[in-house]
């Protein structure tokens, strides 16, 4: 018969094999399920975030989030800038945090140099302490300011 | 519902209306139930627009609502008028009666795969995993910001992203979804990812009827979305993920090809290809290593069919005219983290030779780290032996590609330039998990064949 093909070996024991592993996969995703609903039923009943709200919660692993929107507030969109990490209160993943303030702050772009930058980011530190003339200082809240760079050979501030 | 909502919602009806569209042409437009069309739609419509959008952003078309509103017109209008040979024929293996028990297997599967989608769907509806892996912030959503904010693909920019080799599907898709929900909002990314894992699972039960029984097809879809790390994964809008579901999907769709010789499932897998090839650079390498073993095993068991198989192996020139951009951006086209040239240098080789027996040990040991992706490669290699003894050539072709797979990935941190020990960590979890994946979808694919007593062709 055209289309049909026979096949001989033996079925019962590959039934005997599709049982038991159907038994195995139902056995694992059943034990499994409890912690995965567990954890889609408490984010069930959290309160949904404002869409910024949102965006901005989870950088507070990293960032201080009231760091992350005064900068973004205050940096203008065609800036450059760089980010100065100090040790006042010790920083403990300067390069996550750098990334961080790149991630937030884009289309701005991160020079990495102060004295290149348009603005400086402040963290945790003095603002003097960075080295660079400036002529416009914002603050970031409790963890730093954003201070605008004075570039006297360009004759402008920025 | 606010311009965010909106804005969402009409992005995804795009997606949908192009997937569906695109399944005429393909052959799936009257195939399987409403929710399997439904999710296999969602996964096409996201892979067809993905790709012509990609391609439009590397001519400088910037993924703005009006650019993507046109090209999905264009998209849906072309299909209308290609006109492919249809199946004349539908296969159907034979189920092994399972009776009230197999009954009872569906339906438990069917119950475990509802309740995980919908917490996955809670959980990402709150946005708030979307820095979940690292890589995320690091550079997946930093090039979507590029290009929504560079109106197209910034080449300083993306010079000074990680990875800038990577080819800009997701990117790009996510950078429209910025333009549809009005800003930048990371928050939402989440929630997209877990609409495509989900419309990925639907895809497989969708590609597994006909020869799999949903007794054994529901239960292993429930026990792969369970596994903790593929659910937890479900969230992240990294490229990794989604490179498992388009390479999963087209080996289901090849092997099943292979099997029937029903052509719908070689145009879907085709369309798959060139999507994970756009996806990320082991797309590609994955792919044309799926399309040989494909066409050896069609040149031994239908040897009609081998000229079609060899179109496969054109899929991973879906990279070129990415390539020729970041040629013409002064761009290195591979990672800086290995030079493929290093394959061919023996004495590299045997001086590194540690690397690849370090990486292939890893690789062999990692998924027994947990008994979930234990269950599932214990149950996937039980199914290779079963479905060797009474379909060799299928199961040599599963087993050949995923060990060729993984050892090829395994080669990638041979001549890498970073310790192996970094590779160890950071990538063989991620990238080694698509051959998981695929192997835990074709697991009941090779079951079901091995249970079958026969496989008819419908007239």
């Amino acid at each position: 018969m055209p289309g049909v093909r026979r096949l001989t070996v033996n079925r019962r024991a590959v039934a005997i094999i599709a049982t038991a592993a159907v038994a195995a996969q139902l056995i694992v995703a059943v034990a499994h399920l409890p912690s995965l609903a567990m954890a889609g039923g408490r984010a069930y009943d959290t309160k949904t975030p404002a869409i910024r709200d949102g965006d901005l919660d989870p950088l507070a692993l990293y960032a201080g989030t009231q760091a992350l929107v005064l900068a973004r507030a205050a940096i203008p969109p065609s800036a450059t800038f760089a980010v100065a990490i100090g040790n006042d209160p010790p920083v403990a993943q300067p390069e996550v945090l750098r990334r961080i303030f790149d991630f937030w702050l884009a289309p701005r772009r991160d020079v990495g140099d102060p004295a290149k930058a348009d603005w400086v980011i402040v963290y945790h530190r003095s603002s003097e302490s960075v080295g660079v003339p400036y002529t416009t200082e914002a603050g970031l809240g409790p963890d730093g300011n954003a201070i605008k760079v004075s570039h006297p050979n360009t004759g402008s501030d920025s | 519902m606010n311009r965010t909502d909106l804005g969402l919602l009409a992005y995804n009806a795009i997606l949908l209306a192009v997937g569906y569209a695109a399944l005429r042409p393909l052959g799936f437009a009257a195939r399987g139930t409403r929710i399997t069309r439904a999710g296999l739609a969602y996964l096409v419509g996201f892979g067809v627009l993905g790709v012509a959008l990609t391609l439009a952003a590397i001519v400088g078309i910037s993924p703005t609502i009006p650019a993507i509103v046109i090209v999905a017109i264009v998209i849906i209008g072309a299909t209308t008028r290609i006109s492919l040979r249809p199946d004349a024929t539908t296969w159907h293996a034979t189920p092994l009666g399972f009776g009230r028990y197999g009954t009872l297997a569906a339906a438990i599967g069917g119950l475990v795969l509802t309740v995980a989608s919908l917490a996955a769907i809670a959980l990402a509806a709150k946005g708030q995993l979307y820095p979940g892996f690292w890589d995320a912030i690091d550079f997946w959503i930093p090039k979507a910001q590029a290009i929504y904010y560079g109106h197209g693909i910034p080449t300083d920019t993306w010079a000074g992203l990680k990875h800038p080799e990577y080819p800009p599907l997701l990117p790009t898709l996510d950078a429209g979804i910025f333009h549809f929900t009005g800003g930048f909002h990371p928050s939402l990314l989440p929630l997209q990812a877990v609409l495509l894992g989900i419309a990925f699972l639907l895809t497989l039960l969708g590609l597994l009827d006909g020869i799999t029984p949903r007794a054994l097809s529901l239960p292993a879809l429930a026990a792969l979305a369970t596994t903790p790390w593929f659910w937890w994964r479900l969230q992240t809008p990294t490229g990794d993920q989604i490179l498992a579901y388009f390479v999963t999907g087209a080996a289901v769709a090849t092997i099943r090809w292979l099997i029937t010789g029903e052509r719908s499932y070689f145009r879907l897998g085709f369309v798959l290809l060139i999507t994970a090839t756009l996806t990320k650079l082991e797309g590609g390498f994955v792919g044309l290593l799926l399309a040989a073993v494909i066409c050896v095993a069609i040149y031994r068991q239908r040897r009609s069919d081998f000229r079609s198989a060899l179109l496969l192996l054109a899929t991973p020139l879906a990279i070129v005219p990415w390539r020729l951009w970041l040629a013409h951006a002064g761009i290195p086209g591979s990672s800086p983290d290995y030079r493929i040239s290093y394959l061919a240098h023996p004495g590299f080789l045997v001086d590194h030779t540690h690397r690849f027996t370090e990486s292939l040990r890893v690789m062999l040991h990692a998924p027994f780290a947990e008994y979930a992706s234990t269950s599932l490669v214990v149950v996937a290699t039980a199914a290779l032996v079963v479905s060797a003894v009474r379909r060799p050539v299928i199961a040599a072709t599963v087993a050949a590609w995923c060990a060729l797979a993984a050892g090829g990935l395994a080669a990638i941190y041979w001549i890498g330039t970073l310790p192996v020990s970094w590779y160890i960590e950071n990538s063989v979890s991620r990238v080694g998990a698509t051959v998981i994946v695929a192997a835990a979808a074709l697991t009941p694919l090779l079951l079901g064949l091995a249970l079958s007593d026969t496989i008819t062709e419908d007239e």
